[in-house]
């Protein structure tokens, strides 16, 4: 019965500072490949790199025209191609993918995923340059691109409220950044200067390949060590700083014209990324506020009835830990002061072996769950790449089991609270109905 | 117990669709190589069923906006224990959702389905609702609430459905509104429930790594037989055109959000003119999308290069009991320049027609993405659980988009997207 058995994650160099990971079952129907391009995270290139997997995504010298390869996509069986930009730990991760269908299910035995591979290779390697850069056009575009979802970052407030947190509690660190770069950085990219950073985050990245899917992935190797194998690089997956404990805890208040409240709170954990506690933490932010059985849901929720979601979430890449809700405003330092109570409830171990016993088999559910999506898949190995680990998800669920009370109570103690942000709504502010009759 | 394998020789899958002694139809596509199971049990009850009767009423009842997803919070307790805590001990990661005209509640997890199975038949046919109880959940519910009114994706979706809508439940917000659930209370919590969560009113679907036999045996424990009762739900007759044609309103947000609609005969009453059904509408629909504002059509150029939309567009026919209506949907300084070039657009291509290359082209996109959907263990069973409340099979769309012909896809443009039936949402930055 247990598919993952068969489910190896090989990992093989391309070249220096280039590697190919491959997870293949045949029971998935579609196949996915991404190029991710990994590198710290800096005030001075974060917008400019930001831009490049929108410009790369427009076309590549051999189709340079977005209607065109769009159209050879729709060809290749819908596939999807998508380009993004994401942050872990201190680092900025570049990533372009692909995901399509296997090719058992072509209706004419064509090679879709050889091809597909060759066409991701060509976007992330082989660019539609004219004159040693970007097309201008494309430039204007893309740049109005990013502005646009820079700016819309204050459309989704939960989102909002949490990196505007991070941006003050990390203030002067490269983890306070955002990924996507910020406004004032937009206007000076020009055609030239995109594709020096092109090249030069080409030239510094930590190039990581992931084949993920049902069919083999020997031919999307072989496209692969083509294109990346051209020259050697010098990327390393840059280790992220870790916080320690502040010396006292600041409050900021932002006011927006918002119905509810949004309050995020900001612990630094003082645990080396990929350490020993990793999973002991991570099942402590589970009993936490991680579950339906977690004692923030339990208590801020299910028995003062404050908020519609109280959640805690640890990220390991970082060191830090997370709460955040959404609150009545008045009803603001009643939730707070709850929330902090449950922490103390962990730090000084009241709490049942019961409430232990779900948040271990919550995690070790999920654990069970990742060979069954290719996604899944790819984010689980990913971590691990990124932590310089391979352990399959078996091994965190053995450790996982294995955590102790005391030792739950003894992690928790390394984390502490730094900041807390609170979004409110400017409450004289009438509230506008135009759209209802 | 009538049993029935439905398979597709396309693709080389199937699953059994079996009617279970007490009413339920129960659905199973067991996955081979997958460790998880994922089960969703759902009632055809939404938040338009806001008038019905069973055969045993004399007439019909209205009841409050919102009182579909206030039962479903509720249902999680039961007399002497709460769901989540039943699930607490076996790690299954349980959820549910309301949506417009189904009701469902699910659980994944990677060990001891039976068990797993036992809670979710027995949570979902017990329930238990005091006055107290039901009290407690309306601040929780209220908060839902207002995060979905600081929510612009989610508001200028409604305010569209308000502009289309005259009488149709659609237009209003699945959770209710803050005044609409002030009138829920346990005696019509039950009488709701006691109409639509009657087994044959239900189905269940199980996808993934698992058994036909241990799933049956669950169900021949925990289900009791149930009468089918019979349920009319009808909604107030709606007026063919919108209430009106443009709405607007001011939240913070960055650049103006736009939802474009065009308000459809609904499939259940004769729309899509001459089109095969359900299933097949909406898959002409989708490939006619495909070939007119997706990524690849000249339409999404023109609007990306002038800078009037960006990569956040999309469109979909929205179909469900009783309503079904296109929506274009994105960002843009303009909206209104972007209504008009759809509306012209549209025009072209009635005048003109589909090329039968592009319309090939999209097929095979369309068929590509269907198949890749079958990778998945929680879209397939709630996929069989939502074919189940139309009248259709998972295949269908598979089977639709392989049969349909351009004639068909040209013909939709005909009775459909209409200009007097459009109407265009807009959220402002305040």
């Amino acid at each position: 019965m247990g598919g993952t058995m068969g489910q190896d994650f090989i990992r093989q160099k391309i070249c220096d500072g280039v590697m190919f990971n491959a997870i293949t079952d045949p029971k998935f129907k579609t196949n996915r490949l991404s190029v991710n391009l990994i590198t710290p995270l800096n005030r001075q290139t974060v917008t400019g790199y930001a831009l490049l997997p929108f410009l790369l995504r427009k076309g590549t010298r051999t189709c340079p025209d977005f209607t065109a390869l769009n159209r050879k996509l729709n060809q290749l069986y819908g596939a999807y191609l998508g380009a993004d930009v994401s942050k872990t730990g201190d680092s900025q991760i570049i990533t372009l993918f692909i995901q399509s269908l296997d090719d058992r299910y072509a209706l004419e035995n064509e090679p879709v995923s050889a091809e597909c591979a060759r066409l991701l290779c060509r976007l992330a390697m082989d660019p539609n340059f004219v004159d040693g850069a970007f097309p201008e056009a494309d430039v204007t575009l893309e740049k109005q691109n990013l502005s646009d979802i820079i700016a819309s970052e204050i459309n989704d407030k939960r989102t909002y409220a949490i990196g505007e947190m991070l941006a003050r509690m990390y203030e002067n660190e490269p983890y306070g950044l955002k990924k996507y770069g910020y406004l004032e950085d937009i206007a000076a990219v020009t055609p030239k200067s995109a594709a020096d950073a092109y090249r030069r985050l080409l030239e510094t990245a930590a190039v990581e390949l992931f084949f993920v899917g049902g069919g083999s992935f020997e031919d999307s190797f072989a496209v692969a060590k083509e294109y990346f194998a051209v020259h050697p690089r010098k990327g390393e997956i840059y280790r992220s700083d870790f916080g320690l404990s502040p010396e006292k805890v600041r409050e900021f208040t932002e006011t927006m014209d918002v119905a509810q409240a949004k309050m995020v709170l900001g612990f630094r954990v003082n645990a080396a990324p990929g350490s020993e506690d990793r999973n002991p933490l991570r099942l402590m932010a589970a009993l936490y506020g991680g579950t339906e059985h977690s004692l923030l849901f339990l208590n801020v929720r299910e028995k003062l009835g404050l908020c519609y979601y109280c959640a805690a979430r640890y990220d390991r890449h970082k060191g830090v830990m997370l709460v955040d809700s959404g609150v009545e405003l008045p009803n603001i330092e009643k939730a707070k002061a709850e929330i902090l109570r449950q922490f103390d409830r962990v730090q000084s171990g009241d709490f049942t072996g019961d409430d232990l016993n779900a948040a271990k088999l919550s995690l070790i559910n999920a654990f069970g769950s990742v060979g069954d999506s290719l996604s899944s898949l790819e984010t689980y190995y990913f971590g691990q790449v990124f932590a310089g680990a391979a352990d399959p998800p078996q091994v965190q669920a053995e450790q996982l089991a294995a955590v102790t009370k005391e030792e739950i109570v003894r992690v928790s103690k390394l984390v502490r609270l730094d900041t807390v942000y609170i979004l409110k709504g400017n409450q004289s502010a009438p509230k506008e109905e135009a759209a209802h009759e | 117990m009538n049993k029935q394998t439905v398979a597709n020789e396309r693709i080389g899958e199937s699953y059994r669709k079996i009617k279970h002694p007490s009413g339920l139809t129960v659905y199973l596509y067991p996955m081979k190589g997958f460790v998880t199971s994922y089960a969703v049990m759902g009632t055809r009850y939404g938040s338009v069923d806001c008038r019905f009767k069973t055969g045993r009423d004399e007439d019909f009842v209205t009841v409050p906006n919102g009182i579909a997803h206030y039962l479903e919070h509720k249902l999680f307790e039961n007399e002497d224990c709460d769901a989540f805590a039943r699930f607490a001990k076996t790690g299954a990661s349980a959820n549910a959702f309301t949506s417009f005209d189904r009701t469902c509640y699910l659980f994944s997890a990677s060990s001891r389905l039976p068990e797993n199975l036992e809670i979710l038949l027995d949570f979902v046919t017990s329930p238990y609702f005091t006055p107290e109880t039901v009290e407690k959940e309306r601040g929780i519910i209220t908060q839902e609430i207002r995060m979905y009114d600081d929510n612009p994706d989610w508001r200028v979706f409604f305010n569209l459905l308000s502009a289309l809508y005259h009488v149709n439940p659609v237009k209003i917000d699945i959770a209710g509104t803050a005044e609409s659930i002030q009138k829920i209370d346990a005696p019509l919590l039950y009488r709701c429930y006691n109409t639509f969560y009657n087994l044959n009113n239900m189905a269940l679907a199980v996808a993934g790594n698992f058994s036909e036999e241990e799933v049956l045996a669950v169900c021949d424990r925990v289900l009791k037989k149930a009468e089918d009762i019979m349920v009319e739900s009808v909604p107030p007759k709606e007026p063919e055109l919108p209430v009106k044609q443009y709405a607007e309103q001011k939240l913070p947000v960055s650049l103006p959000m736009f939802h474009i609609g065009f308000k459809e005969t609904p499939w259940d009453e004769g729309g899509f003119g001459e089109q095969k059904g359900m299933s097949y509408a909406h898959s002409c629909a989708e490939v006619f999308l495909e070939i007119f504002c997706g990524e690849a059509s000249p339409l999404y150029r023109e609007l990306y290069d002038q800078n009037l939309i960006n990569a956040s567009f999309g469109s979909e026919l929205m179909m469900g009991r009783g309503y079904s209506c296109f929506i274009f949907a994105g960002e843009s300084k303009d909206p209104k320049a972007v209504y008009s070039r759809i509306l012209s657009a549209l025009e072209d291509y009635r005048r003109k027609g589909i090329d039968p290359e592009e319309f090939e082209t999209a097929r095979k996109a369309v068929y590509g993405r269907i198949v890749r959907g079958y990778n998945n263990i929680e879209s397939t069973a709630n996929g069989l659980v939502l074919s189940h409340f139309y009248g259709i099979t998972l295949f269908s769309s598979l089977e639709s988009v392989s049969a349909m012909t351009l004639d068909d896809v040209n013909a939709l443009l005909k009775t459909c997207l209409k200009r007097e039936r459009g109407a265009l949402s807009v959220i402002l930055p305040a």
